[in-house]
């Protein structure tokens, strides 16, 4: 049953990352490839303060978070000229900096060891670091994330992205401050991105660069698609779903080496199929273009 | 002192050594329509950009409410009251009709993030008094029992009253509209017809680009031609629709392409 819980927690951090990414992709229609490098900020930021400076996870969290949306922020001052494949290619190329720079700078980040014995979450003197306790800990960020992001696509702010993914130069002809907007996107995304990395720093208690490499903005990516572009409920069920499948593999017997390919030859198959089937997702409105 | 709403002094583009507009100097007051006309290729289009900030001039002055906007962006032209719509009738084809229109009805507290999750009350108040003017606009185009239809099932001519209603619910001053009799039924026509009547009787400034003249003689006040980028004649519709050198540029100079 634990196994079950572990799989539930994963699931809930990867519905936060996804639902962060569909907003800057499947709303606001930045296609952004970069995800990784923002749950990688605030995984890091997280184990950073934690580990290094002592303080409380509690504390770690809201930190990582910033230090996320910061980045986020930064990142669409840095691509505010840029559109369509050029973004994707330029963020694709923020997360491999991301990446290269958590294994190289070894005396923060510990480079390919990575850093361990990151502390768990405390709750009333209850340590959060078995799965059950830590899925219900994922569950309720999830609901919050949830409600946040419903009110979000819901209001007048919500609106204006989905105007700024059908035309951006319409919406440039009713005042609308695009670079604004992008900017707001982006920290949003970026800033669910940090609070899915703290978590998962604080659940597994051991990060390395291996997790956070710029492919897994793909699988990120998938997810969102997998769902459906500009639908919550579809973030929910493309990480649900993208998170459960390959644990199928697991029964299946198949060695450990093998293991990994399979994993992302199935991601693959998934997303020919879906462009082949259902260009817009499970319960997207938009198709990826 | 000027009543003057647009103007434009000396004004010059080129596009890879074309010249798209030419030492165009125009001066537009309050509350009249005016109309654009000119063959294909004329520039019309370049100059509503010119005067959005889409494009940039290579040289010469452009003023909105008195306000000089040559170098400034698109969104901050159109915050001084400058309203447009497009050639291609340009909605937001993945969003309702409704949406469409409350999209134009700015308001930076309620597009604030903060204000989507901590202020829900105040944001339900503003958006019921939105969604109230936003179906009276609806209501006035006939596509009030589309509103929650999507923008892309609608025909060409719905799309065209639906872009002038969002034109509207942005409450500019100045209104530009790019051909917004192309392509209409004889009905739709006269339904625009009326709004941009309508918006002259509530003391907007209306600058529209149109090749039906029929529309052009109906409505409009004034007459402003180009060609290649020049402006060849500026005056009444009766005047200016019976100018030798406007017949030329439509019909083609005789003798002008002869070998």
């Amino acid at each position: 049953m634990e196994y079950l819980a572990h799989i539930m927690a994963m699931a809930g951090i990867f519905v936060i990352l996804t639902i962060g990414l569909n907003m800057i992709v499947g709303y606001a229609g930045l296609p952004a490839l970069g995800h990784s490098a923002f749950f990688c900020v605030g995984a890091y930021a997280a184990a950073l303060i934690s580990v290094r400076y002592g303080l409380s996870p509690w504390l770690a969290l809201p930190i990582a978070i910033m230090t996320a949306a910061v980045c986020g922020w930064g990142v669409s001052l840095l691509t505010a000229r840029l559109s369509g494949d050029f973004l994707a290619l330029a963020t694709f190329g923020l997360a491999v900096v991301t990446y290269s720079s958590v294994l190289n700078v070894t005396s923060i980040t510990g480079g390919p060891l990575g850093m361990s014995n990151i502390p768990p979450y405390q709750l009333l003197g209850l340590s959060l670091d078995t799965p059950w306790s830590f899925c219900f800990l994922v569950l309720g960020w999830c609901a919050a994330v949830l409600a946040i992001a419903f009110a979000m696509v819901n209001s007048p702010f919500g609106r204006v992205l989905r105007g700024m993914r059908e035309s951006t130069v319409v919406v440039e002809s009713l005042a609308v401050d695009v670079s604004g907007f992008a900017g707001r996107a982006f920290s949003f995304g970026a800033g669910l991105a940090g609070l899915s990395g703290a978590l998962y720093a604080h659940y597994i208690s051991f990060i390395d660069p291996t997790t956070f490499t710029p492919l897994e903005s793909v699988t990120v990516l998938l997810m969102v698609v997998f769902g459906g572009l500009g639908s919550i409920p579809g973030s929910i069920i493309g990480a649900t779903t993208l998170v459960i499948l390959p644990e199928i593999l697991r029964f299946l017997g198949l060695p450990s080496s093998m293991a990994a390919p399979v994993r992302q030859m199935l991601y693959g198959s998934i997303l020919v199929a879906l462009m082949l089937i259902r260009p817009s997702g499970l319960l997207g409105r938009y198709k990826w273009r | 002192m000027s009543t003057s709403v647009l103007k434009m002094h000396d004004l010059s583009v080129s596009f890879d050594g074309v010249h798209a507009v030419v030492d165009l100097s125009v001066e537009i007051p309050r509350s009249c329509i005016v109309a654009l006309i000119g063959p294909n290729g004329a520039g019309k289009t370049t100059v509503f950009n010119l005067v959005c900030g889409y494009v940039v001039a290579d040289k010469g002055r452009i003023s909105v409410a008195g306000v000089e906007v040559r170098s400034r962006r698109p969104e901050q032209v159109a915050q001084l009251g400058l309203g447009r719509s497009f050639q291609d009738c340009k909605v937001f084809e993945q969003m309702s009709v409704i949406d469409n229109v409350l999209l134009a009805m700015r308001d930076p507290k309620a597009e604030s993030m903060t204000s989507a999750i901590f202020q829900r009350q105040l944001l339900r108040k503003g958006e019921e008094d939105r969604k109230r003017r936003a179906t009276e606009l609806l209501q006035e185009a006939g596509l009030v029992s589309k509103s929650s239809s999507l923008a892309c099932d609608l025909s060409y001519g719905q799309r065209k009253l639906l872009e002038l209603c969002r034109v509207r619910a942005f409450e500019p001053s100045v209104y530009l509209l790019d051909e917004p009799f192309s392509g209409l039924f004889p009905d739709t026509a006269t339904e625009m017809t009326k709004m941009i009547q309508g918006l002259r009787d509530a003391g907007k400034t209306v600058v529209f680009i149109e090749h039906d003249m029929q529309a052009v003689a109906e409505i409009s006040d004034r007459v402003l031609v180009l060609d290649f980028g020049r402006k060849i004649a500026d005056g009444t519709p009766d005047k200016v629709l019976n100018d030798q050198a406007v017949l030329d540029a439509y019909l083609g100079r005789v003798g002008h392409d002869a070998p």
